[in-house]
């Protein structure tokens, strides 16, 4: 059976509406850290205080779920790699093992190397954010002391780089389903470390996100971009598990408790009726706009299995598209 | 639903459907509101997606008559209706039809007001 993550705003309540809700469906849960320590990658609505993680540790642990803490930022700005900095940081996480949290999910490879060399009790792994896209750059983790690897969601369709990873490594291996960024998003480093910066202090007062913005209106102009996104959906899970991929992973810390419990149900159940939209992250506004849908993609995972992307000669997502996807309005 | 949130509703839809008949792409309008500001300006906007600089100039006459004929129905009066984009970018995020308070209307109420504005009308 495959296992499932899942994402957790920050505060206790949503922990436990989301696990009475989720009991024996699901296998860890994971959320940011407190932001004055370190950033990370997404948006955060939360920052909690370090008695919060024990708390919630502990009562995930109590359901027999694993505990873990994504501090994925992309940029540091170099002061893990100051002899305060690095205190400061070693400080933390030492502290995150005294808490019990099971793993601490990172971008970057010094901070990879230094917890699986010098934090016996804390589990080390690796972000979507380090960009794991071939078997070289996952055996270069595992080498590091990587404990598990969350592949870079742009080769979810390419299942020959998929295969490829899963002999090389014996590291636990992540594909993130509902993620749903731009395929080869060219905004992907800058937004990813706009966000880092701000989830951590000092805030920056910035004009607006404009990476946000610019992918949701070029989707709005190209729906065909919609498609193309490494999206999986929740029928198309045993195609992952027959390739031995260990687990799913749901974003979308930064979404409502209800909206993560109805994404996730889909998901462990592998099915959802209806739009697709809703149960993607990412393009939330996108779901107000466009219905696609779900069921009338079943079998599209066969083109995408074997698909060479080269999107200007093939059309299969742009013929998708065309026939699939309706604006809310004309339903 | 009371009538001003139906006479919203219904400029919704109308700016989104004159945004994409004008541009022949899709144009997505995800709110609408009213506004009352501190300084006393008040007014209309609405937030776009996919819209573009260039459409916005070329169509603004069209764009200014439809939000003119919904201001109407809400019964607002306005003295300027503009288009912001992202600075540095081709992107419309929003139109907004505007009713000045005397401050901002001296910063704000001449073509050259700020280069992220495109004035539809004066």
């Amino acid at each position: 059976m495959m296992k499932f993550s899942t994402p957790l705003p920050g505060d206790a309540e949503s922990l436990k509406q989301i696990i009475k809700e989720l009991k024996g469906s699901i296998d860890e849960v994971y959320m940011a850290g407190p932001s004055e320590y370190m950033g990370s990658g997404r948006a955060t609505l939360h920052s909690p205080l370090l008695e919060d993680i024990g708390r919630q540790a502990s009562y995930a642990h109590r359901h027999n779920i694993k505990f873990k803490l994504i501090l994925n930022s992309s940029c540091l700005s170099g002061q893990h790699l100051t002899s305060n900095g690095s205190n400061i940081f070693r400080k933390y996480l030492e502290e995150l093992e005294t808490l019990n949290v099971d793993m601490v999910i990172v971008s970057d490879p010094y901070l990879v190397e230094m917890i699986s060399k010098e934090l016996q009790g804390l589990k080390v792994g690796v972000s979507c954010i380090a960009h794991v896209d071939s078997p070289q750059r996952a055996k270069f983790f595992e080498d590091l002391g990587a404990d598990e690897i969350t592949v870079d969601t742009n080769i979810n369709r390419h299942f020959n780089l998929l295969e490829a990873i899963r002999e090389a490594t014996d590291c636990k291996l992540k594909v993130i389903a509902n993620e749903a960024c731009l395929y080869k998003c060219p905004f992907r480093y800058s937004h990813f470390n706009l966000f880092s910066h701000i989830t951590a202090s000092p805030q920056i007062a910035i004009m607006g996100d404009y990476y946000f913005e610019k992918c949701i209106s070029l989707r709005v102009r190209e729906p065909t971009l919609i498609i193309r996104s490494p999206w999986i959906r929740p029928e198309d899970i045993p195609e992952y598990e027959k390739i031995g991929i260990d687990m799913i992973k749901i974003s979308g810390r930064a979404n409502t408790t209800q909206w993560i419990i109805d994404t996730m149900k889909s998901y462990t159940k592998g099915h959802h009726k209806g739009n697709l939209l809703e149960l993607l992250d990412c393009p939330n506004e996108l779901r107000d706009h466009f219905y696609i849908p779900n069921e009338k993609l079943e079998g599209a995972i066969k083109q995408w299995k074997t698909c060479k992307k080269s999107c200007h000669k093939c059309n299969f997502c742009e013929n998708l598209a065309k026939e699939l996807i309706l604006r809310r309005r004309d339903l | 639903m009371n009538k001003t949130l139906k006479e919203l509703s219904y400029a919704r839809d109308r700016i989104e459907d004159t945004l994409q008949d004008l541009s022949g792409r899709t144009i997505f309008v995800p709110e609408v509101k009213i506004f009352n500001m501190a300084c006393g300006c008040r007014g209309l906007l609405a937030d776009l997606r996919g819209l573009e600089t260039e459409e916005a100039e070329v169509f603004h006459k069209k764009i200014t008559r439809t939000l003119k004929d919904i201001l109407g129905k809400l019964g607002l009066k306005v003295d300027m209706i503009y288009a912001r984009n992202f600075p540095g970018t081709y992107m419309v995020v929003g139109i907004t039809a505007r009713r000045f308070c005397g401050r901002c209307k001296r910063e704000l109420g001449s073509i050259t007001s700020r280069p992220d504005i495109i004035v539809l009308k004066g």
